[in-house]
């Protein structure tokens, strides 16, 4: 009996299921959505295999626009190849292309924001004249420019994206590290004798780029919507290869034949970054303080 | 006023002739020969013709600061070079397809505008619900890729209910479906700004003031507070018209419309590096001389601004 009433207590170091209730009411639903969709695109891009077992490039000239069933959970696309396996297997190069450019601007920008706070006032700014040539040109158009130069490949991709967004993120840190420079708690490090470059490491670099931090998730927004741009205007990865962008420029032309192939990929890249900016400004709000 | 003016034109200057410096050195210093880069790169492959006549007109046979000076002479007098795939000097291609991209931005703008007002207007400071639906809907417009959203207009439009030609140039219905899809975004930008602004005017006293003096709800926000939202929207609109110049790019080619934005993205595709550093050139001169312009209207809107100064 005592057992009884013991177990109808709960158990201590488990939260009750009206504390854990309210704690999942804090959480908007569609954040969930946003998340469960970027975990499902994350598995895509470490093992689509996984998820799509049928070969990308396959074609099967007997099924042709092929509406979706169950053998083609999205039907097939102009070459009879499965549309499922295609748009899985392209989440891969979207999302690695578009992470490592925010990666980029972050970094470059964070580095050169540091040096022209840090530097000398001539030299600072050279560096600031400089952010404000790159700023002055429009970042499609700079991506354009530089594809022009080099022509669209990876590489040239990186640099181009990467180099778009660098000059705000300059401008954020560099603010951030001349304000940082008179606050109360580098002047005690000062005093206290630290080196100039561990002040440097361990406090400066630190609270300057929270800023940065923050936007990051929108900035990989931007980045993946640039690179299904660029792919859609022809400019990116070369087919056959899978890629959103160019699936969905290529199944424009044949819309009466499947329009379901068109809202597919459109659905793919708007999913992809919608759940992106709809985390990033979660992220926003909750730092203003409000949510 | 007159100082400041020509204060910043003068800036504006120095970053032009800073890009057109940044341009000409990394033509100059990237691997290879820059003829051919200028040519569209290794797989060109023009006729010995051709690439005399490009070194010629870049005097790429004389030094390096002879070469500069020549460029920037040029680029003074006008002169862009020649675009190799249409055979045609750079500045009268840009020319002829200035106008269609700027009435196409033009109507984009107004659009775009006056949905924000109306929507930020009616809705700032009201139910709870409404609020959260709004913020949906601007991670909505400001996420959705503007290409996506020409697809499925055109989708919608022109291939289900025959409302809209697919693509044209010529005639206003083919303008509508364009011009919607570069204003959304425009609006969903706008909209953000302006209700953020109007929700914290609303609360100031010279409002209560107001409402006290009998004013209607309406009489309220358009008499008085939206007054005060506009100037930091200002701002905003500087960056939104280069924005939209280059979301052309991406809407002219939905469309198929004549353009520069098409323009630039065929030649870029074509690698025909005079023509796309060209309305890349132009591109940066306008939105310059646009943030000046905006800059002044602050001070007009706004005179506490000059005086901080």
């Amino acid at each position: 009996m005592s057992d009884l009433l013991s177990l109808s207590r709960p158990l201590p170091g488990l939260p009750k299921i009206g504390q854990l209730r309210s704690h999942l009411r804090g959480i908007n639903p569609g954040l969930l959505v946003a998340g469960a969709y970027l975990t499902f695109l994350a598995v895509a891009t470490i093992a689509p295999g996984l998820l799509a077992s049928a070969d990308p490039l396959a074609t099967d000239a007997h099924h042709l626009f092929s509406p979706p069933s169950a053998n083609h959970w999205f039907g097939t696309d102009e070459n009879g190849r499965d549309v499922w396996s295609r748009v899985i297997h392209a989440a891969r190069p979207s999302l690695l292309l578009g992470g490592a450019a925010a990666l980029a601007t972050a970094a470059t920008g964070a580095l050169l924001g540091l040096a022209a706070g840090l530097s000398p006032r001539l030299l600072g700014n050279v560096l600031m004249r400089l952010t404000d040539m790159l700023q002055s040109f429009p970042e499609i158009l700079l991506v354009l420019v530089i594809i022009s130069f080099w022509g669209a490949n990876n590489a040239t991709l990186l640099v181009a994206l990467g180099l778009a967004g660098v000059p705000r993120v300059v401008r954020q840190v560099r603010a951030q590290v001349v304000t940082l420079q008179r606050a109360l708690f580098i002047e005690a490090a000062i005093t206290l004798g630290l080196p100039r470059w561990l002040i440097i490491l361990r406090h400066v670099l630190p609270n300057a780029i929270k800023p940065v931090l923050v936007l990051f998730p929108l900035d990989i927004g931007w980045k993946i919507t640039a690179v299904a741009t660029l792919s859609f205007l022809g400019l990116g990865a070369s087919p056959p290869a899978p890629d959103w962008g160019a699936m969905l420029a290529i199944d424009r032309d044949y819309v009466l034949n499947g329009w379901w192939l068109t809202a597919i990929a459109a659905g793919a890249i708007t999913g992809t970054v919608l759940s992106v900016n709809a985390l990033g400004r979660a992220l926003i709000r909750r730092n203003e303080g409000h949510r | 006023m007159t100082r400041r003016l020509l204060g910043r034109l003068g800036a504006g200057l120095v970053v032009l002739w800073g890009t057109a410096t940044l341009v000409f050195f990394v033509i100059n210093l990237t691997p290879g020969d820059p003829a051919i880069t200028i040519l569209g790169g290794p797989d060109a492959l023009p006729t010995p013709a051709v690439l005399r006549q490009v070194r010629a007109e870049y005097g790429f046979d004389q030094p390096l600061w002879g070469q500069y000076l020549h460029y920037l002479g040029r680029l003074l007098h006008g002169d862009f070079g020649v675009s190799y795939r249409l055979h045609q000097p750079v500045l009268k291609l840009i020319a002829g397809q200035f106008g269609a991209t700027a009435t196409l931005a033009l109507w984009a703008m107004v659009l775009g505008s006056g949905l924000a007002l109306l929507v930020a207007l009616t809705t700032a400071k009201r139910a709870r619900w409404l609020t959260e639906l709004l913020t949906w809907a601007e991670v909505v417009l400001s996420s959705v890729p503007s290409f996506i959203t020409g697809l499925l207009l055109l989708l919608a439009f022109s291939f289900s209910l025959h409302l809209f030609p697919s693509s044209s140039t010529h005639g206003w219905t083919s303008i509508i479906l364009p011009t919607v899809t570069l204003a959304l975004p425009v609006a969903g930008v706008l909209i953000q700004v302006l209700r953020r602004e109007l929700e914290e005017i609303l609360e100031q006293p010279f409002i209560i003031t107001a409402r006290t003096r009998g004013l209607s709800e309406t009489g309220v926000r358009l008499g008085h507070a939206l007054r005060h939202a506009l100037i930091p929207t200002l701002t905003i609109l500087g960056v939104m018209f280069t924005t939209l110049l280059s979301t052309a790019v991406v809407v002219e080619t939905v469309f198929n419309r004549q353009g520069l934005g098409r323009m630039m993205s065929d030649a870029t595709t074509n690698r025909d590096v005079p023509l796309v550093l060209g309305i890349a050139l132009l591109v940066t001169s306008i939105n310059i001389l646009a943030n000046i312009v905006i800059d002044f209207i602050y001070v007009v809107v706004d005179p506490r601004t000059e005086r901080h100064e």
